[in-house]
């Protein structure tokens, strides 16, 4: 309750009522950050009071950066007749498409926003709904379903039938929609499903799902899954002895399942399908009775994927596993890892884990066995994994079975075969081999006590920060303060708070490693365990971030830089200069805006009474201006200055122009507006919507300007001379607000080492010489692997869809590349 | 059998590009050093000083 009264509080502040409330809010959407604070606000705030508009602003503000508060563009937008009444029209809940493969949004927002329903559509679906709110003629929606990836030979074929009956016909997007559903049989709405189950299953064995794509709409999904599979008829009804369907033998109802973590569902239909007197283990049975050929090699191998999937259940298992994993990519202790029979015995991870682990595995009868016992019976380590693994394999094509099919097993070979499939995929095909164990032991971790105390080699007053010995040492590099003073060097603080002018950090430790196949046992090795650093990053973020608005990233740079010195610029400082400067400029934007106005007002007063038509001149002047602003938003990169300059005239000054711009043109860019925003995340899309909004708007303005409205030359001459003022203002508050933030997040230019991964060179071969200095034997860096196990990463990240995870996925070309490369290379140049 | 390939493997097969998954295979790059080669880094990499970097 007290959150929602904040919340509310919060939301009052951002949707002002008056006139000052809103300029607060125009004034503050121009602010670096706060200004993409405040359009992250109205996404999340336009989800949770089903406010597809506000939270559309909020999206488009956020793409435009720091330049186009998207507040600043609905306080504009609502000023507007149109906006409010579009503002003040009853909210209507957020539909994620329509009909049974999606249903409607009762998520936390930020469920939505990573795209969490996607789980169970298909592509075209998804096409479809991410469509601009355009209503196309049938040839058109083909030519545009086209471009994209995905299946759509079925809707196009609709489409064409559509386009023979009336070519002229425009259907909307939601029209098509509703078509699409309808077009989509349920059972091959069900097929198209059974791959993300698919997955599913195999995330919901493998991992915590306590996160990720698998969120409070699966169970909902699955429920939807078994009431189209349960109503489905069976084709194989006659092999099955009559049964209506195998989801109902397991006994496995909707209320079952509701309420239930995705885990326990599919673990509950897993457990079913062993446990039920009607369960798995009865299939060949059944399969027989029905004269179903079975061969004796598939029912083997069907006993054994059944012993497989109950052993995959035994308690303790999993703790096995992981400790198992532990050891194989070294996160186990220096002395965990040197125990001395590891070189003698046939598995010598078990027997390892027989000296380390005390927790017996519980089996299905109860029966207790302790590693020791498993290891006694000759069980290896490989063949427990491959046990699991198979038990897991086994789980997911059943359970993938009775979803597609309505049986979780039709025929033994088929599963079997499945089965070995998946296996197959899961290990790489390698699962004859057995472990090497000098190899895989060789791959060390460095050890993190959940505290860690950093150690400083030395302070820059020559004394230790800390005396307390740490498993690891920090090395710091910072600027010398008496030499330059004390400034923040990385524009903010870095890792260390205690230290001035931090530049780069590396943490190294000593410890025993064991080099592959080496006979003389671990060598004590100077282990590289981070480096990185903060004022390097950041330059090269600012740079990034430059290029993005300028273009050439160089170029774009100085282009900036020499804006800043035309302008007095160099005495702010701080956050509260900048913040001087940024009221000066969204003044200076509320005035433009005020004499645009006027200079409307004035020219519908003065010009629309005389009948003198338009000229030729002032038709083109028009045209090309508009021309220039969509283009520029469409091609040029995101434009920050095209997309800025075209918003602000489509979403104020186009709109308040009134009389002035025919209604057609009014509606066109709003369109234009709604497929850029649309369309944020694909610049081709966006390319070709532009372009195809923007001939068919050409020829409406000519056509219409051309056929009614009049005007003095007097009054055009306002409204052009009103919108270059608008246009220059708004360039100009832009700009400043642009170069702002470049300078904020730009470090200072006196950072050591401008070119590339030199500061890393250099750092290593300083780290390379404190090795030697210590008498170290050996000289390594962290891989990439190992980094991950120590962030606790998972390699794919949380949402499939969105690939691995990105902290990781930068440090793999970074520790797994560069880093490797430089060292090889010192190690070259110095003949080791 | 590859222990990394059970679980994880899984979904690290159906996601990483094959570069990322050579990269993210490799093994440490080890330099030996015995006295000489110590001898060698002492002599030829100039000792640093904390602060006053110059660059």
């Amino acid at each position: 309750m007290e959150e929602d009264d904040f919340l509310d509080r919060v939301d009052r502040y951002l949707m002002p009522e008056t006139a000052t409330g809103t300029a607060g809010v125009v004034g503050m959407g121009m602010v670096p950050i706060l200004g993409d604070t405040i359009d992250a606000a109205d996404v999340a705030y336009g989800v949770r009071n089903r406010d597809p508009a506000r939270a559309g602003f909020g999206l488009l503000g956020l793409a435009l950066g720091p330049l186009g508060g998207g507040a600043a563009l609905r306080e504009l937008f609502k000023r507007s007749k149109r906006g409010r009444k579009a503002l003040e029209a009853p909210r209507q809940p957020l539909l994620l498409g329509s009909g049974p493969t999606s249903f409607e949004l009762e998520r936390e927002p930020g469920e939505m926003l990573l795209g969490l329903p996607g789980l169970w559509r298909s592509n075209a679906l998804e096409t479809i709904e991410r469509a601009p709110r355009h209503s196309m003629t049938p040839s058109q929606w083909e030519a545009y379903l086209k471009k994209k990836p995905g299946g759509i030979k079925k809707i196009a074929s609709h489409l064409q039938r559509l386009d023979a009956q009336n070519p002229n016909q425009k259907i909307s997007r939601d029209e098509l929609l509703g078509v699409t559903e309808s077009q989509l049989a349920p059972e091959r709405s069900l097929n198209r499903q059974v791959r993300s189950l698919d997955r599913a299953a195999d995330v919901v064995y493998d991992t915590d799902v306590a996160r990720g794509p698998l969120g409070a709409g699966f169970v909902e999904d699955i429920v939807k899954q078994f009431e189209m599979a349960s109503s489905r008829p069976i084709d194989h009804e006659a092999r099955l002895g009559g049964y209506e369907s195998d989801i109902r033998i397991f006994g496995l109802r909707r209320e079952d399942l509701v309420g239930l973590s995705p885990k326990v569902v599919i673990d509950y239909i897993s457990r079913k399908m062993l446990t039920d007197s009607d369960g798995l283990a009865t299939y060949p049975e059944r399969l027989l009775r029905e004269g179903v050929e079975v061969s004796d090699q598939a029912m083997k191998e069907f006993d054994n994927i059944i012993e497989d999937i109950e052993f995959s259940k035994t308690t303790g298992l999993m703790g096995i596993i992981d400790r198992l994993k532990q050891f194989e990519r070294g996160v186990l202790s220096p002395h965990e890892q040197a125990v001395p029979a590891i070189r003698t015995v046939k598995d010598p991870l078990l027997d390892l884990l027989a000296s380390t682990m005390q927790e017996p595995l519980i089996l299905k009868d109860g029966t207790q066995l302790t590693i020791p016992e498993i290891a006694a019976k000759g069980i290896t380590s490989d063949q427990l994994l491959r046990r699991l693994s198979r038990g897991h394999a086994g789980n997911a094509v059943a359970i993938e079975n009775l979803f597609e099919s309505g049986s979780p097993i039709q025929s033994l070979e088929d599963f079997t075969a499945k089965v070995n499939q998946k296996l197959v995929a899961v290990t790489r095909g390698s699962d004859t081999e057995s472990l090497s164990p000098l190899k895989t032991v060789g791959r060390l971790m460095p050890e993190y006590g959940p505290d860690p105390v950093h150690r400083f080699p030395e302070s820059r007053h020559g004394s230790r920060h800390s005396d307390t010995p740490a498993p690891y040492e920090e090395i710091v590099y910072y600027l010398d303060p008496e030499e330059i003073g004390s400034k923040d060097v990385s524009g903010s603080a870095g890792h260390f708070d205690s230290v001035d002018n931090q530049v780069m950090h590396a943490r190294v430790s000593k410890r025993p490693f064991f080099i592959a196949h080496a006979q003389e046992g671990a060598r004590k090795v100077y282990f590289v365990e981070e480096l990185q650093s903060d004022a390097h990053q950041r330059a090269a973020q600012a740079k990034r971030k430059t290029k993005k608005r300028f273009g050439a990233e160089t170029s774009g740079y100085s282009k900036a830089r020499s804006q800043l010195d035309d302008r007095d610029f160099k005495g702010i400082s701080g956050e509260e200069g900048i913040h001087s400067k940024l009221v000066d400029s969204s003044e200076d934007l509320r005035n433009a805006e005020r004499e645009f106005f006027d200079a409307k007002v004035k020219a519908a007063q003065t010009g629309l009474l005389r009948s003198e038509g338009y000229t030729k001149e002032f038709i083109d002047e028009f045209i090309k201006r508009m021309d220039g602003y969509v283009e520029m938003a469409a091609f040029e990169d995101f434009s920050y200055e095209g997309q800025y300059r075209a918003d602000a005239l489509l979403n104020g000054g186009v709109d308040e122009l009134g009389g002035f711009v025919p209604e057609e043109v009014k509606s066109l860019f709003k369109e234009l507006s709604a497929l850029k925003s649309a369309h944020l995340d694909s610049r081709d899309d966006i390319r070709a919507d532009a372009l195809n909004a923007l001939g068919s708007y050409t020829k409406k303005v000519k056509k219409r300007m051309s056929e009614s409205l009049v005007m003095t030359t007097e009054a055009k001459q306002d409204i052009i001379d009103a919108i270059d003022h608008f246009d220059t203002e708004m360039l100009e508050s832009g700009r400043l607000a642009n170069e702002m933030l470049i300078e904020a997040v730009n470090p200072s230019e006196d950072i050591p080492f401008k070119n590339g991964s030199e500061w890393a060179r250099f750092m290593i071969q300083d780290l390379l010489r404190k090795a030697a200095a210590e008498g170290a034997e050996g000289f390594t860096i962290i891989t990439p692997d190992q980094l991950r196990l120590s962030m606790n990463i998972r390699p794919h990240f949380d949402d499939p869809r969105r690939g691995i995870h990105t902290r990781w996925k930068g440090n793999l070309n970074w520790y797994g590349e560069v880093l490797p490369n430089i060292l090889k290379k010192e190690a070259k140049r110095l003949g080791l | 059998m590859d222990i990394n390939a059970t679980s994880e493997g899984l979904a690290e097969l159906d996601l990483m590009t094959p570069k990322q998954r050579k990269l993210s295979q490799i093994e440490n790059v080890v330099i030996m050093l015995d006295d000489e080669a110590r001898k060698k880094i002492l002599s030829d990499i100039p000792s640093f000083k904390f602060g006053g970097l110059v660059n």
